[in-house]
């Protein structure tokens, strides 16, 4: 069991989210930055698909009540296991009795803490992720709060090379960061594949999402991040649109023209005009851009988001296979 | 003075990101066309590299893998498969629902007279005449999209979504209606809207429990009348 | 036989943090005789070595680096990391002491066992007195 000796709100157990349910309305929730949770999933050696928590107000403070695996990833939260400060993107064993303890980050918004067998709350729908709107899924439909204890799965009893554990390349320092042009070194470049009302807006609207940041407002979270950019997005001729289903990373465009790129716990459908969609491959650095972070819109393709996805899923293989030279058997 | 909805010539394929798809319908909102696309969401659930399907009003959204899932091969296959799809199916139950019109449950009543230049008695005889059908799933478990709503009565978003208080709402957003689930204890009081809440449903049925499998209580096709209780100021 | 100054570098290195004072290398009609000179070999000192073949992190965030030289180190102590692929594997502090310079640059690559950091053993001078003197 982990126990949760003390969490800020909004704390939650996510994996990579839940499809196959939107025909009753239920979007995919799961982690803001699944890459984050994909790779510590790969560094334990647990399934993919194993959940972990998302910690994005903190601190968060857990205990550990059995021997396991544990690791931190996601943005640098200064993590320290009984005091001793982890290294970030780290897996180290971790002892019954021992804290783990997450600090607010400087630099990115969301940690992760995953352990070996992962968090073992029951699969609804097809996810072990919560969704908050709806009180299902997760640890009991909510966030996390101090005396939940939270079942570890089972996994073989494993420990790591060096006893102080082993870490990863962030995908910030191993993944190419999409190329724009006139971007500043602490922008976050996105890739946006120009969605259905694209031609609806005007040529200096059009121009304007590509060439001008957005500045991560403060009304954003897991629902959406609502961007301010100087030039306002317009259509030529305001259409009522019909509502459709929308998916995690839908950049929709309010009359306002200050758009809302819509994340995990985003609504499932909606009908403002979409100028473009956010690929799958690069949501994990929104899950990361903190409030008054500029963003930067690069045009794709689908057959460059699967470019994109590729390079993603060569990071975890080889993450996952190298990370497996680094543990072994307990003794 | 409410926009034009789009209404396209020819039905469309567009891209949601690199792995998504949005089929939008031609033609005005209708129930044969709107049969057409449940019948399309049962067919391509099969289809390789396609995760998730979700039908919308006049138009269907398909989840591709983003590894695998080829945009471009499947967008021609949707629209091939959309040409040939029978528009028609039976329809399923009819629930019947009392609202409350205006008031504190039903605070922008007024606001959307002023909007379609109508009085809170004549909006509520518009509303409350014809007999809906679910068209689509909404943002969350519930009683969805519905179709039927007079044309007088449609209204555009708000610009900026607002709060609402959660809970058996009736609301109206562009040429579209809904019904909200009942509050669920725990759930959030209140939540982000562009849609205009005319009314409160008293004793709405729970449409959606996780206790029974499958979780849905009500399905794309069932029916909604709403009876009038009384209108507030 | 050739040794790189590197090499041998790391050999004198590797003789000082084991105490030993002289060591002889051959390889066929070949060899070589290192010996320490005076007063360097054996304790005070101890060294970090790396884990394994790969390159030094010293930084454990941009700008800051897991320890300072000068800085009171604990037994166990992550002094740096050896990155190799997309892992990294932690340099261990062998003892308590007071961190001396690394003997490789950032970036480096070091070899299995190469010695990176070098720990003086704290004085009774209540000065620079560690932690645990304290």
């Amino acid at each position: 069991m982990i126990e949760v000796i003390e969490s800020a709100p909004l704390n939650a157990v996510q994996d990579l989210g839940r499809l196959g349910f939107r025909c009753f309305g239920i979007g995919r929730s799961g982690a803001m930055d699944r890459l984050a949770l994909a790779a510590a999933n790969a560094l334990l050696g647990n399934a993919p698909d194993a959940a972990g928590i998302e910690a994005q107000l903190f601190p968060l403070v857990l205990r550990f009540t059995t021997d396991t695996l544990v690791a931190v990833t996601g943005a640098d939260c200064g993590a320290r296991l009984d005091g001793r400060l982890l290294p970030p993107f780290w897996a180290m064993p971790a002892k019954a009795g021992q804290e783990l303890e997450l600090s607010p980050p400087t630099d990115g918004l969301r940690g992760y803490v995953a352990v070996a067998g992962g968090i073992d709350v029951p699969v609804v729908l097809g996810s072990r992720s919560s969704a908050l709107r709806d009180g299902f899924g997760g640890f009991q439909g909510r966030m996390l709060q101090s005396g939940d204890l939270l079942p570890i799965g089972p996994a073989p009893a494993r420990t790591t090379r060096d006893a102080a554990g082993f870490g990863a390349a962030s995908p910030w320092q191993a993944l190419s960061r999409p190329a724009c042009g006139d971007a500043e070194p602490g922008d976050i470049t996105l890739r946006v594949v120009p969605a259905g009302e694209y031609e609806q807006f005007d040529e200096p609207s059009r121009a304007a999402l590509w060439a001008q940041p957005w500045v991560v407002t403060t009304q954003s979270n897991r629902q959406g991040y609502r961007l301010q950019g100087d030039h306002a997005l317009l259509r030529v001729r305001p259409l009522e649109m019909r509502s459709h289903g929308i998916v995690p990373g839908v950049v929709q465009v309010p009359p306002s023209g200050q758009p809302i790129i819509q994340l995990s716990d985003g609504n499932s459908a909606g009908g403002y005009p979409k100028i473009g969609v956010v690929i799958d491959a690069d949501l994990w650095r929104v899950g990361q851009a903190a409030p008054g972070r500029r963003l930067r819109f690069v045009p794709c393709t689908p057959a460059l988001a699967r470019e994109a996805e590729r390079e993603l899923a060569g990071y975890l293989g080889t993450l996952r296979r190298q990370a497996g030279y680094l543990r072994r058997a307990a003794a | 003075m409410s926009s034009p909805v789009v209404t396209l010539e020819q039905p469309r394929v567009s891209l949601c990101g690199g792995s998504a798809l949005l089929l939008e319908a031609e033609g005005p909102l209708a129930l044969p066309t709107q049969m057409g696309i449940w019948n399309l969401t049962d067919e391509i659930r099969a289809w390789p590299g396609v995760l998730d399907l979700q039908p919308g009003m006049n138009n269907l959204l398909v989840v591709l893998d983003p590894l695998e899932g080829d945009a471009e091969a499947i967008s021609a296959r949707i629209l091939a498969r959309w040409a040939e799809i029978p528009r028609e199916r039976a329809l399923g139950r009819l629930i019947e629902v009392g609202v409350v019109y205006g008031g504190e449950g039903g605070m922008d009543l007024m606001e959307l007279c002023e909007k379609v230049n109508l009085s809170p008695t004549e909006v509520v005889a518009l509303h409350s005449a014809p007999e809906y059908v679910i068209f689509a799933p909404g943002v969350s478990p519930g009683f969805g999209y519905l179709f039927g709503l007079d044309q007088r009565l449609f209204c555009p978003r708000r610009k900026e979504p607002v709060l609402r208080p959660a809970g058996g709402t009736v609301m109206i957003g562009g040429a579209q209606c809904n019904l909200g689930a009942p509050r669920r204890p725990g759930g959030p009081v209140a939540n982000p809207t562009g849609w205009y809440v005319i009314g409160r449903a008293q004793d709405v049925p729970v449409p959606f429990d996780l206790a029974m499998d499958p979780p849905n209580r009500v399905s794309l096709g069932d029916r909604i009348r709403f009876r009038v209780e009384r209108i507030e100021a | 036989m050739m040794l790189t100054p590197a090499e041998i570098a790391e050999l004198t290195a590797l003789m000082r943090a084991n105490g030993v004072e002289s060591l002889d290398i051959s390889e066929g009609e070949a060899s070589i005789r290192l010996v320490a000179a005076p007063g360097v070999v054996a304790p005070p000192s101890s060294f970090a070595l790396s884990p394994g073949v790969g390159h030094l992190i010293t930084e454990r965030a941009p700008g800051e680096p897991f320890a300072a030289p000068g800085a009171g180190i604990q037994a166990g102590d992550i002094l740096g990391l050896i990155a190799a692929g997309l892992v990294r594997r932690p340099v261990i502090a062998p003892s308590a002491g007071v961190l001396g310079r690394a003997l490789l640059e950032p970036g480096a690559l070091a070899g299995f066992g190469t010695p990176l950091f070098e720990l003086s053993p704290y004085h009774n001078d209540p000065a620079q007195a560690g932690p645990e003197d304290a």
